[in-house]
């Protein structure tokens, strides 16, 4: 198929479509407002449905509704309103409902405002929901990436029967890139022996509750469900290296940071000096296998985001202490230059840093 | 050739990288004035361009003052003026699709008074300006939300930094069709900066070439 130019946000709705996602449930926000826009239009094309919900929390809510009767369901929001989406979410978890959530993430905390930002990581990888739970987050760094990503999400969260996240700053919506369709995605779920699909009088009923007032049973559910996680964790985490081996310094950026990250490491190197990248595709379950290759008498690593430093954290437990670890961040919106982040690779490696 | 100049288009079609290009030229010769009328998008409009705008020469008149970066659907008055002045070149940059352009149609009742060119910018690689048909009925919602005509077509087929001469081929040919179907002609084929331009002159006349001022160089 030959390659179109689209805008983020619509080139996320035509992937879910590929990916057999009927359902759409969402709210108008800025800067991913032309999601739902576009599912409206196309989801009645393919004979799917496209619904306004009254709220954020309603939107989540139908999707739990959804994909208990076995439908492949997707909600989208920024931030502020995946916010109001964490009660539906860690329902979702405890119900072991498959599904997938966007967020094109803006400043914040609060309504804070509409340019790009990264400040989610912690609602998204910490849980902003209650309990012992986790999502499957994917933090794609380009629009072919971001489909990819997208396409493959419903089978995953069937396989684990855990909600995807797809975290995507500001730009990841609303910026074009060529994108090239390739062979469509399985549509077809596999059997779902759990969804709510009429007992045809030969089964008990399935039954879709987060409520277990038994501790005993509560802690089964959390038991059961950390095997699962920890599967995640052995099978899922995701990352692009790029000369970790041999870097003095080691770059740690997600998304549209780590395409600006890049940059300044081109520029680094063209003076010589020799720094790598970590770019986590997965930010839960966190990449630490590849910080295992990093050179191990690098002189640091710098983690860079637009945030004060949340992604930090992991970064930090990745080292456990064996390199020094810095922080450059830009927030509120702004988006780093690649000339600001060289010249914090540079203070590293001259030992300002 | 009027020296209001009104631009409209897909979003994604290339419509700001114009205005700000053309903007650039245009303040060389003549005071110049760049309307951003987009309210549509909140990213990638040409108001984030003012500094350089400026240091060109060029006036830039985009959303209220303090809340530039909002999505917010307001308009300074002193677009009105804008509208009479005689002398200047006003060029505006109208927000993507016929939603966008809807924020034209409060000025439609002053442009009309007045000789004006609207432009329409195609981009035959965007998935719904591909046939004549599609390009022709966005012309026509952006002529009715507007209730202002469309007198030239620009051609801007690109794929960002992947174009090719073959895409500007392709978007003239589509252009060239809907010349023929609507007879509004071809006003300009927009060329990036990588391109060498040799592989179009002879096959494609009123090429413009165009910086790449809209995006940053990392991306």
């Amino acid at each position: 198929m030959a390659k179109v130019l689209m805008k983020g946000n619509e080139a996320i709705g035509e992937a879910a479509i590929r990916a057999g996602c009927r359902y759409f449930f969402g709210y108008p926000i800025t800067p991913q407002t032309e999601l739902p826009e576009y599912m409206s239009v196309r989801l009645p094309q393919v004979g799917g449905v496209f619904l306004q919900a009254e709220s954020e929390i309603g939107a989540i809510n139908m999707v739990y509704g959804a994909s208990g009767s076995g439908a492949r369901a997707m909600t989208a929001s920024s931030s502020p309103g995946i916010a109001l989406k964490q009660e539906g979410i860690s329902y979702i978890c405890a119900a072991r409902l498959p599904c997938v959530i966007v967020n094109i993430v803006r400043g914040g905390p609060g309504l804070g405002g509409i340019q790009p930002a990264q400040s989610d990581y912690f609602q998204a990888t910490r849980g902003g929901g209650n309990g012992d739970y986790r999502l499957l987050v994917f933090a794609p760094a380009s629009l072919q990436e971001t489909i990819e990503i997208v396409e493959g999400s419903f089978e995953l969260s069937e396989k684990y029967r855990v909600p995807v996240l797809i975290v995507g700053d500001g730009m990841i919506g609303q910026m074009m890139e060529p994108i090239d369709f390739g062979e469509a995605p399985m549509q077809e779920s596999p059997e779902k022996s759990w969804a709510t699909t009429g007992t045809g009088g030969s089964r008990e009923p399935n039954i879709i509750n987060s409520l277990y007032l038994d501790p005993a049973m509560l802690e089964q559910v959390n038991i059961s469900l950390d095997h699962t996680y920890k599967e995640i964790e052995a099978n899922e985490q995701r990352a692009e290296e790029i000369g970790i081996q041999d870097a003095d310094v080691v770059v740690v950026a997600y998304g549209m940071t780590a395409r600006i990250a890049k940059k300044a490491i081109e520029e680094s190197q063209a003076e010589g000096y020799k720094v790598g990248l970590i770019r986590p595709i997965t930010l839960w379950p966190y990449p630490f296998a590849s910080f295992e290759k990093i050179n191990p008498n690098a002189k640091g690593i710098l983690c860079v985001e637009m945030s004060m430093g949340q992604m930090i954290d992991d970064v930090k437990i990745a080292a456990n202490g064996r390199w020094k670890t810095s922080f450059y961040g830009r927030a509120g919106g702004m988006v780093p230059e690649p000339d600001e982040i060289k010249n914090e690779i540079i203070k590293i490696i001259k030992g300002e840093s | 050739m009027s020296n209001l100049k009104i631009v409209t288009g897909h979003y994604g079609s290339g419509k700001t990288e114009f205005c700000v290009n053309y903007a650039i030229q245009s303040a060389k010769i003549n005071p110049t004035t760049l309307i951003d009328l987009d309210i549509v998008n909140p990213y990638f409009r040409s108001r984030e361009q003012e500094a350089l705008l400026s240091s060109k020469g060029v006036k830039v008149i985009g959303g209220s003052k303090g809340i530039e970066a909002s999505d917010m659907p307001a308009l300074p008055s002193s677009i009105y003026g804008q509208i009479d002045e005689r002398f200047d070149t006003v060029i505006f940059d109208v927000g993507g699709d016929a939603n966008g352009a809807r924020a034209l149609s409060r000025y439609s009742g002053l442009i009309s008074k007045r000789d004006y060119d609207m432009y329409i910018v195609i981009n035959a690689n965007r998935p719904l300006t591909q046939t004549p048909e599609q390009a022709i009925s966005y012309i026509d919602s952006i002529q009715a939300k507007s209730r202002l005509k469309i007198n030239g077509l620009i051609n801007s087929t690109h794929m960002l930094r992947e174009t090719v001469a073959a895409d500007i081929i392709k978007g003239y040919e589509l252009c060239s069709r809907v010349q023929e179907a609507t007879q509004i002609p071809i006003a300009f084929n927009v060329c990036p900066p990588f391109l060498n331009i040799g592989e179009l002159e002879g096959i494609i006349n009123k090429l413009f070439r165009i910086q790449l001022y809209m995006r940053p160089d990392w991306l």
